[in-house]
């Protein structure tokens, strides 16, 4: 029965969509696969509007896709193409497509296991079905990406939950592939345009990222319908197609976004006409701008979680962006030199293209002829962005074209042609794989035919192939519904419905990670003292500016001001603010050495922290209690007289250091828990949760679960 | 983007009320707070002389752990004249350790605290005894350096 509903939500969800897009394209496109990412776009974009208005129903979903269905039934032209009685050499490619067929068929269908897919990707989903649309998800970044795709995979978990959305991501690759063959045969290089399509779909990231709850294939998809439209006979419908493709693919991932120029770019070179171009582009802001509006109201950033520092917001702070890009950069690579062998053949960036791709360089000689020169530069236009995240996940939009330019290339020497084809087949099968690539590469590893038709235990296959698996039925038996989970490490948010926070992945969880850090680790704790001394007089503002630059975060957790023994007391008439990252400025006025204010980006010359008295106050010093952790900052003091000017009163502090405060870690606690938290998870070979495992009693939590070396601490 | 904040509502604060806090260094300018007796009273910097039967007091919240910790000094001057020094160390009357060093130079104590020997939200008197002092000029009695003293969780 489960297995039904899955192929039942998988099937439905792609139907509706082929129905939407035969309802937009009529007659000017008969290719189902090109119907079906159009009309993806559009059932994505309702989807959106439903869930904005809080109708994510599965009941809302029947009805829509009945009348979608229905309206589109009597259009139904279109038809699976009958294939003439084909060459050996045909044959072969046909073997290598139906058995890489079952083994992603199965492979999608078996529960949903990928690290992305069952933390964020669904565990997004899973909320927005419980929920029955959007709420306001301001602690987890990933949710104010663009999240095209999940409105499909919500479409499909309606019916068939986790493996449902899968095979909705399936169906976007054999699309793919459908759509390289019928490119090649347009083109007139039938054969090259088969084994371009071969070498995509047996291609091992490709594999298993079209059968997880991703968007990367279907990226891939979105680009290469996008082409295939931009090269047809250009109607009011096809333009109105390309707009509504383009903007699709900034919709379910931001890189595609150099696909939207690229539309415009070439309709403008076709059809030298503005009025054409404004359709595409009319069509494409359709479908993006539902996203951009949605952060720019939630997040304070159209773009988020991107370019926060020229969208500034109290979410994702600009040192976190700097450091997640440059790690994305580079991964744990020394060298750009080592890319191509880890992305084709070892694996170690997260999956492997293939061996084969290491050829990819022979696809410049389809550069001789023309569909090559318009292959290669969809690829350029594709891969542009590549740069900013290395994973191999992210070469699988450009890879359509660059496979066919590959077989366009090699084509005229047929057997050379299928032989690197065969052989690709032939090692991209995951029981080769590990020959060659490093032992945790990501790739398919079986056909799970027993797990996908639910013969198996669901339990057991998650076990063994999600991280962490096990821990969020801890949460769900030892948590009441609605609490908050704090972790310093993502767990399978997927199949849990508590609300889970996880350290990195916002400024507050941040600050909640440090809260606990700073309670016991010596190097954070705040026992730093820079003491402003000055000659005693009376002032209407001070100002404490940082003047150097280096990587440290400058953060203050008390700011004192004295008038001799005597501390100022924090009038209601002062007014406190910070440059950057104002928000929490507060906490560094709150009298609690457990909160603290954060420059949220790393140490710049003209970051201040200033109090307005709007009154006069006299003052001879200002007291920052802080943590030592911040060597690089330099700080002045500067003072606002009666006159209303401003003067330095202290070029510098002196340090000392304070003995740490007792009761740090139960205050820690008290904190996070008037911050929202209920739970602290802790993993046995956690370092940032040692201390809560050592001694409990010492933070006042109580250990109420356990799974494996997993605890889960609740917060009194 | 905010331009400016009032100040917030004030929290309780974690240091204790009234000035004597679980923790002194001898830098800190209420240092002499925290000496009851034994201690030369002139502060040299950072460090003062311990002579004959020190105690210091400190405030301790509510606590279910805690640990007394010290740092101090045995000049080699004095140790040349006292020898290896046992130091018994006592809260609120009660012996918690006896500690013996063998060596001369920068010391570093820590000991755990029975729970009972502690008083809560209130001043709790630690006494600090050597079994020898020095005497290294006519009625001048000098034991060693403290340097910071107190409780730790």
């Amino acid at each position: 029965m489960e297995a039904l509903s899955i192929l039942f939500g998988a099937g439905f969800t792609v139907a509706v969509a082929i129905a939407l897009g035969g309802l937009l394209l009529g007659q000017t496109c008969r290719e189902w696969p090109a119907r079906f990412v159009c009309g993806a776009a559009l059932l994505s974009t309702s989807v959106f509007l439903l869930a904005a208005a809080h109708l994510a129903y599965t009941g809302v979903f029947v009805v829509f896709g009945a009348v979608v269905l229905g309206a589109g039934w009597g259009r139904r032209k279109f038809r699976l193409p009958i294939l003439p009685k084909l060459p050996l050499h045909h044959r072969i490619l046909i073997f290598f497509f139906i058995l890489y067929f079952i083994l992603y068929f199965f492979s999608a269908m078996a529960p949903e296991s990928s690290p992305d897919g069952v933390t964020y990707h669904l565990g997004f989903v899973a909320r927005y079905f419980r929920e029955h649309g959007f709420h306001r998800i301001t602690w987890n970044f990933y949710a104010s990406l663009s999240e095209g795709m999940e409105m499909l995979f919500l479409f499909a978990f309606a019916f068939g939950r986790h493996s449902a959305a899968s095979m909705v991501h399936f169906a976007f690759l054999v699309a793919l592939a459908w759509q390289m063959f019928l490119y090649g045969k347009r083109e007139g290089f039938p054969v090259a345009g088969a084994c371009g399509a071969l070498l995509v779909f047996a291609s091992p990231v490709v594999g298993i990222d079209a059968t997880s709850a991703y968007n990367d294939v279907a990226v891939a998809s979105i680009a290469f319908t996008l082409f295939y439209l931009l090269h047809e006979e250009l109607s009011p419908r096809i333009l109105i197609a390309i707009g509504l493709i383009a903007g699709f693919g900034y919709a379910v991932k931001y890189t595609a976004w150099p696909g939207v120029l690229y539309a415009v770019g070439v309709i403008l070179w076709r059809t030298r006409r503005v009025r054409a171009v404004a359709s595409v582009g009319l069509a494409a802001a359709l479908v993006i701008a539902p996203w951009t509006a949605r952060n720019w109201i939630w997040f304070q950033n159209p773009v988020a979680p991107f370019y926060n520092k020229y969208f500034p917001n109290p979410y994702v702070t600009v040192a976190f962006e700097e450091s997640y890009r440059k790690d994305l950069r580079m991964y744990d690579l020394t060298s750009r030199t080592q890319i191509p062998l880890a992305v084709t053949t070892s694996g170690s960036l997260g999956g492997l293209l293939g061996p084969i791709f290491l050829l990819a360089p022979v696809a410049l000689l389809a550069l001789r002829r023309r569909p090559g020169r318009q292959l290669l530069l969809a690829a350029a236009v594709f891969g542009c962005s590549y740069f900013s995240n290395i994973s191999p996940r992210f070469l699988i939009a450009p890879l359509p074209f660059i496979s066919l330019a590959m077989a366009l290339a090699l084509s005229s020497v047929l057997p050379l042609l299928l032989a690197v084809v065969v052989v690709h087949g032939v090692i991209s099968w995951p029981a080769y794989i590990p020959k060659y690539s490093s032992p945790y590469g990501w790739h398919l590893t079986k056909v799970p035919y027993r797990e996908a038709l639910r013969l198996k235990n669901v339990d057991e296959y998650l076990s063994s192939h999600v991280f962490d698996y096990g821990v969020e039925q801890m949460l769900e038996c030892s948590t009441a519904p609605g609490s908050t989970v704090f972790t310093y490490r993502p767990i399978p948010e997927a199949y849990t419905s508590r609300r889970i926070l996880v350290n990195y992945e916002s400024a507050a969880n941040q600050i909640d990670g440090q809260i606990v850090q700073q309670a016991y680790n010596p190097e954070q704790m705040p026992t730093w003292r820079l003491r402003f001394a000055f000659a005693r007089q009376p002032l209407q503002a001070i100002r404490v500016t940082q003047t150097n630059t280096s990587g440290d975060l400058w953060n203050i957790n008390e700011l004192r001001i004295f008038d001799g023994a005597r501390e100022l007391a924090r009038n209601p008439a002062w007014r406190l603010t910070a440059r950057p990252y104002p928000w929490t400025i507060q906490d560094a006025f709150d009298n609690s050495l457990v909160t603290f204010w954060r420059c949220g980006e790393t140490a710049q010359p003209g970051q201040f922290v200033e109090v307005d008295f709007h009154r006069q106050e006299i003052a001879d010093a200002v007291l920052i209690e802080a943590a030592p952790n911040q060597s690089g900052i330099r700080l002045k003091l500067d003072g606002r007289q009666l006159d209303g000017r401003w003067i330095t009163l202290s070029a510098a502090p002196v340090i000392s250091e304070a003995a740490p405060v007792l009761g740090l870690r139960r205050a820690a606690i008290t904190e996070l828990r008037r911050r929202g938290v209920d739970y602290i998870l802790s993993f046995g070979d956690e370092g940032e949760t040692r201390d809560l495992r050592a001694h409990p009693d010492l933070w006042g939590i109580r250990l109420v679960a356990q799974f494996k070396e997993t605890k889960l601490f609740q917060l009194p | 983007m905010p331009e400016s904040f009032p100040p917030p509502a004030q929290r309780a604060s974690l240091e204790a009320p009234g000035g004597l806090a679980h923790f002194a260094a001898m830098s800190d300018p209420d240092a002499a707070a925290y000496l009851v007796k034994g201690f030369r009273e002139k502060n040299d910097g950072s460090w003062r002389w311990a002579v004959e039967h020190p105690v210091m007091r400190f405030y301790l919240p509510a606590l279910s752990q805690a640990k007394f910790t010290m740092a101090f000094v045995l000049p080699g001057q004095t140790f040349r004249l006292t020898g290896p020094v046992t130091l018994t160390f006592s809260i609120n009357g009660r012996v918690l350790d006896r500690a013996r060093y063998e060596k001369p130079g920068e010391q570093q104590y820590t000991h755990q605290v029975p729970p009972e020997f502690l008083k809560p939200q209130a001043i709790n008197i630690v006494a600090i005894e050597p079994d020898k002092v020095a005497a290294p000029h006519p009625g001048e009695r000098l034991s060693f350096l403290l340097i910071r003293a107190g409780f730790t969780e």
